[in-house]
């Protein structure tokens, strides 16, 4: 066979190389360039060493500190541009504005063609990354990029737990503690790769259970045998791992360092062995939940979809023949979105919601007497309040300022309005007293005290595009042009309600 | 035969699902629904109001029909504030949007969980509009009787869009402008997010779209659907047969 040695893997060898070769490539940093791969370097290290422990100042201004951070270091200079370049530059290939992943060429030996590597070098961290709340993205190294950094340490074979274990044992005995413990590092990571591995697939398979019927997955459920063996062969390492740690504890009784150092060295191996029971515990996790999928839902195995949004009516009918009348469009987005609740339930049904009672008669009795006691107590109608302050609000979105003498000016049926509810000219006052911050939209009705956030609060539920007022300022001016005035029997001095734009 | 007592059990869960729009497996309304009776009541309350369920392993949630329900929406609401002329091609312009959004997530397996970790970006979101305007617009190009009569829609759309900038430098101003693009895109983006659909990340920098679950399982009972593909499609026609139909009386 002629063969050529030389080609064999070759594909493998380039997908592992090329992340480094395009590491900073194409930036315009200027004078900057020849150190920029060792500066972006020194940022993936940063980031990995955040991640092991658990420290979450990894969102795109931290990645920023850190270039800014490395470059001082390195004593060099840069300016603003050139920091925000090499900071964007590690998480996008080129404009920034469309996040696009790096790709890289690289030739595939065996169907002899050149082939595309698409890849990050960082991605978003889940655990991290506060979803319901929105905010920024946390993120964390890629496979990619921690290879690298394997890599970087002459490790670049397959990192198999066991080898990281002979390799600790051996330092230990060698006496070479801190590198013991900095090796425990790197087994620390190998787990937690692992387990998001695991845990991407446990959500994958929530997500979409037909994964469970694809090939590969089959593949998969043999390989859980083989977790769970290595599991126990874990165990029985950390075992010999601490007995020679006390045995080397008790020889060395009288040296505080080394006592020092084999203390922190036993927390380490806790911590990671904690990090290994709770792998196992995701494991398991899945194998049941599989299970569960699988005897509960089994038309969820053969359901296939014959028609999808986006071929049938985005390319073939949207895209293509356009909307003859937008009537359409909503008629197809309009399913997408919840009933809102508006109407209030007559009283005996959510009675009947929350007893039931045989003795109808006795029952409407009681309800009678209830039913004054109620009415006796004023309960706001909100719905009313909202609408009216609805117009005060649209105004104050258009122009900023709203005074109130423009009430005057409003429809007449809006005016009427704002007798309804005692409560919508009480309001009033209440903006008066002092300025407000508005911070509800991420908050539980329940949690808000001040009225005035309340009503913002109900506002912006009900109509979204006066969620633009959150995080603004809402504080009051007199209003000097404007004479007091009489608006159905009530005097009132005008002012007006202002936005302050944030800075 | 319904009892009272799966009546009782029913409404609790309807009005449960009306209130919060989406029961997950931890309520205890979620094991409720699935009582056969239950679930037939509930169902049919549903189809009373005009509203249907999307079952899915996780959760059930309740949406509008089509053909309107009793109930308003976040999204006719919006519609319902841009009645004026001026603004009302700014709703449709949102509701393209939407589309080219849902377009965008609704991929293959390997593409979706890329999308739900990395999310859209509001400018990549705005590339997508502009081809489907672009392509509107060579449309209209070659049929110049295409804006005439009921048509109008689209010319408006097209012309709103193409003549509007993509963002402003001023930062303050960028939140939610229906005078730029990105501001746009930020608001019919605001429209899914107060649903509960997405998520909205990095909003002061470079704002991402990150789909939830909830939408996609609404994509997939929605429009994954053989029957209600056809039943859109019958939909549509109907309009438009009417529509002739009036065109022809007058």
């Amino acid at each position: 066979m002629d063969v050529n040695e030389s080609w064999e893997g070759f594909a493998q060898r380039m997908q592992r190389l090329n992340p480094l070769f395009e590491l900073g490539r194409g930036m315009e940093v200027g004078e900057l360039k020849p150190h920029i791969q060792t500066i972006l370097m020194q940022v993936l290290l940063t980031i990995f060493y955040r991640e092991l422990n658990d420290d979450d100042h990894r969102r795109k201004s931290d990645i920023k500190y850190m270039v800014e951070d490395s470059i001082k270091q390195m004593k060099l200079l840069a300016d603003e541009k050139q920091i925000e370049r090499i900071t964007s530059g590690l998480l996008y290939q080129g404009k920034e504005e469309y996040s696009r992943p790096f790709e890289a060429l690289y030739y595939d030996e065996i169907r002899q063609s050149w082939e595309t590597q698409v890849f990050r070098y960082v991605t978003m961290d889940e655990l991290y990354t506060n979803l319901e709340m929105g905010g920024s993205i946390v993120y964390k190294l890629t496979d990619v990029s921690q290879e690298m950094i394997f890599m970087s340490r002459e490790m670049a074979e397959e990192f198999s737990i066991t080898i990281e274990q002979l390799y600790s044992m051996q330092l230990i005995k060698n006496g070479n503690f801190r590198k013991a413990t900095r090796n425990l590092d790197h087994l620390i990571s190998r787990v937690n790769r692992l387990m998001s591995r695991e845990f991407s697939f446990q959500k994958e398979m929530i997500n979409n259970p037909k994964i469970l019927l694809m090939e590969e997955e089959m593949q998969r459920a043999d390989n859980r045998a083989e977790i769970e063996k290595q599991f126990e062969e874990e165990k029985n390492h950390f075992r010999t791992i601490s007995s020679l740690i006390e045995k080397t504890k008790r020889r060395n009784e009288e040296d505080d360092h080394i006592q020092r150092e084999l203390i922190l060295l036993q927390e380490k191996i806790g911590h990671t062995r904690q990090l290994h029971d709770r792998f196992a515990k995701l494991v398991i996790q899945n194998i049941s939940y599989e299970m569960k999928l699988k005897a509960e839902n089994p038309s969820l195995f053969w359901e296939t979809s014959l028609v999808s949004f986006r071929e049938h009516i985005y390319e073939n009918w949207f895209m293509k023949e356009g909307a003859s009348s937008f009537d359409h469009v909503e008629k197809v987005l309009g399913p997408l979105f919840s009933p809102k609740n508006e109407f209030i339930l007559p009283l005996d049904w959510i009675w009947g919601e929350q007893e039931f009672d045989e003795k109808q008669l006795t029952e409407t009795m009681e309800e009678e007497t209830e039913d004054e006691s109620i009415t006796h107590q004023r309960v706001t109608n909100w719905g009313s309040v909202i609408k009216a302050w609805s117009y005060v609000f649209q105004y104050l979105q258009t122009y900023g300022e709203f005074s109130l003498a423009d009430l005057t000016t409003l429809p007449l049926e809006v005016q009427d309005l704002w007798f309804e509810e005692s409560e919508t000219i009480d309001l009033w006052m209440m903006f008066d007293k002092k300025p407000l911050n508005v911070q509800v939209l991420h908050r539980k009705e329940e949690s808000l005290s001040d009225e005035r956030e309340i009503l913002l609060y109900k506002l912006m539920q009900e109509y979204p595009q006066f969620q633009v007022f959150e995080g603004l300022k809402l504080y009051t001016e007199f209003d000097h042009r404007a004479e007091p005035f009489l608006w159905y029997q009530m005097k009132i001095t005008p002012f007006k309600i202002c936005v302050q734009e944030e800075k | 035969m319904m009892s009272a007592e799966s009546i009782k059990t029913a409404s609790a869960v309807y009005f449960t699902l009306l209130k919060d729009k989406v029961i997950d497996e931890n309520s205890e309304h979620f094991q409720a629904y699935f009582d056969p009776d239950v679930r037939q009541t509930v169902l049919l309350m549903a189809d009373e109001s005009g509203t249907f369920i999307i079952e899915s392993p996780k959760r059930i949630q309740l949406v509008v029909q089509p053909t309107g329900s009793v109930f308003a929406t976040n999204f006719t609401h919006m519609k319902d504030r841009h009645k004026q002329v001026e603004t009302k091609k700014h709703f449709h312009l949102m509701s393209v949007v939407i589309m080219a959004f849902l377009a965008g997530i609704d991929r293959n397996q390997a593409a979706k969980i890329r999308t739900k970790r990395e999310g859209i970006s509001f400018y990549t979101l705005e590339r997508q509009v502009n081809d489907v305007i672009m392509n509107w617009d060579s449309l209209l190009k070659a049929k110049p009787d295409f804006g005439e009569e009921e048509k109008i829609d689209m010319r408006d759309v097209v012309t709103t869009w193409k003549y509007m900038e993509v963002d402003t430098d001023d930062y303050g101003a960028r939140k939610a402008n229906r005078r730029t693009r990105i501001g746009l895109i930020a608001s019919a983006m605001r429209l899914l997010e107060t649903e509960g659909l997405i998520v909205i990340l990095d909003r002061e920098d470079i704002p991402k779209a990150i789909p939830k679950q909830e939408l996609f399982e609404r994509i997939e009972y929605l429009y994954h659907d053989y029957d209600r593909y056809e039943m859109f499609k019958e939909l549509m026609k109907t309009e438009e047969e009417d529509q002739h139909a009036k065109n022809t009386s007058n």
